[in-house]
């Protein structure tokens, strides 16, 4: 019975896509192919500050559990940690704010829909859905008592969701993944966030080249490109001129595996594209660092 | 305590008995730790099967199958040598281990299983 209700729930989630920033994979914010052993169970624990200019800043701190109903599936639930801080004036009009706590949770399933396994290497290709439901707070305001602009909320307020497609070959102590995913947010409260296509591209190098045994020390250099194209938000029925565009990030990052079930990991995403739509905040340097567990 | 954390870590004695017997690195693992990996030298040359494994890759994920092989009873002890693709098993003594087990552990963990041999010990 909770085999079937972990399986209904991967099956509803294959329609629709999670947030890049949650993403499985053994890199850091590109998806991956691979999945976690049958009924394996697991724990990522990220932390990430995304700044936007010098006057806003966001830290999100993610609580991630992946779970395997079956040895080509691999769901998770994302618990979103989120506190958001307004430090002057220009955002929005008003007066500095801060807001902490529980963001959008998501739901998602990945299925390996192709696995082509070869020595010391395969080459992988899955789907990646999920639903975000509207969980996080939307009723943030400035000290003077107007609403803070939606995108400054802990959650979006509406539910959303879209399909990733995900590629991964490694072979030997070389690996590479890509993904590009669609995300389209429901409107709520006369607002829609604009739809969203993400790609990412991740190299990753795995040290020594020779790995003795499951128990030997490895480390894992990766280089991703993260790439967001986002249409304008809308209200009212019109487009808002100040919001969408293209983003990307050059995000050099480096893991450390000290135990077969144990993953230490820091990036940092530094913003090398910002073509956005009217007059936006600029994103600035991301740091992100996180850990994960293996467990039954 | 570097010797008391070896012994008691499951299959890590048996790691660096490998270690001893194929890299001049075991040599001196060895030498920190006279008794456990020597030990454990003379229990590896007794493996009864031999698995080779496709599609692993890292430590962090053929973590998946050393738990899923190690719930079989009649395994007594393993080594999963990730770059080789390959897996050392020690049967409990007097038990038998078919192919369809050993197949359904390697599928269920996620990889592919291209051959098994059975040794001599």
């Amino acid at each position: 019975m909770r085999r079937a209700i972990w399986v209904a729930l991967a099956l509803s989630a294959l329609v629709l896509a999670p947030d890049s920033s949650v993403a499985q994979g053994l890199p850091f914010h590109t998806e991956t192919a691979l999945t976690t052993a049958f009924e394996q169970r697991g724990l990522r624990l990220i932390s990430s500050y995304r700044p936007r200019d010098s006057v806003s800043a966001v830290v999100t701190p993610l609580v991630i559990l992946p779970f395997a109903p079956h040895q080509r599936v691999a769901t998770r639930v994302v618990v979103p940690l989120v506190y958001k801080r307004v430090t002057t004036s220009r955002v929005g009009g008003g007066t500095p704010y801060s807001e902490a706590g529980v963001g959008d949770v998501s739901v998602a399933a990945k299925w390996a829909f192709f696995v082509r396994d070869r020595f010391a290497g395969t080459t992988r290709f899955a789907l990646v859905g999920g639903v975000s439901l509207p969980t996080g707070r939307t009723s943030a305001r400035f000290e003077d008592g107007s609403g803070a602009p939606r995108p400054l909320q802990l959650g979006t307020g509406a539910v959303s969701g879209g399909a990733t497609l995900v590629g991964t070959m490694i072979r030997g102590q070389w690996g590479v993944s890509a993904d590009v995913g669609h995300r389209r947010h429901a409107t709520a409260d006369d607002f829609q966030f604009g739809a969203s296509t993400r790609y990412n591209l991740a190299l990753g190098l795995r040290l020594p080249a020779h790995v003795e045994t499951i128990r030997t020390k490895t480390w894992q250099l990766y280089l991703e490109w993260n790439g967001s194209i986002a249409a304008r938000s809308r209200t009212g029925g019109n487009e808002i001129g100040d919001s969408g565009g293209h983003v990307a990030f050059l995000s050099p990052g480096l893991q450390f595996v000290p135990l077969p079930q144990l993953l230490l990991e820091a990036s940092l995403q530094i913003p090398v594209l910002q073509n956005l739509n009217g007059s936006q905040l600029d994103h600035g340097l991301r740091p992100t660092i996180g850990a994960r567990f293996l467990f039954f | 305590m570097w010797k008391l954390n070896l012994a008691r870590l499951t299959g890590v004695g048996a790691v660096a008995a490998m270690f001893a017997v194929a890299t001049p690195a075991a040599v001196a693992q060895e030498s920190r730790s006279e008794t456990g990996p020597a030990a454990k030298a003379e229990e590896l040359a007794e493996a009864n099967v031999l698995l080779r494994v496709d599609g692993m890759s890292c430590p962090f994920c053929a973590y998946g199958l050393e738990k899923r092989l190690r719930e079989i009873p009649a395994i007594d002890e393993l080594v999963i040598r990730v770059s080789d693709g390959l897996v050392q098993i020690r049967l409990v003594s007097g038990a038998e281990l078919t192919d369809e087990e050993l197949n359904e552990a390697v599928k269920r963990a996620g990889f592919s299983l291209r051959e098994i041999q059975r040794l001599e010990s």
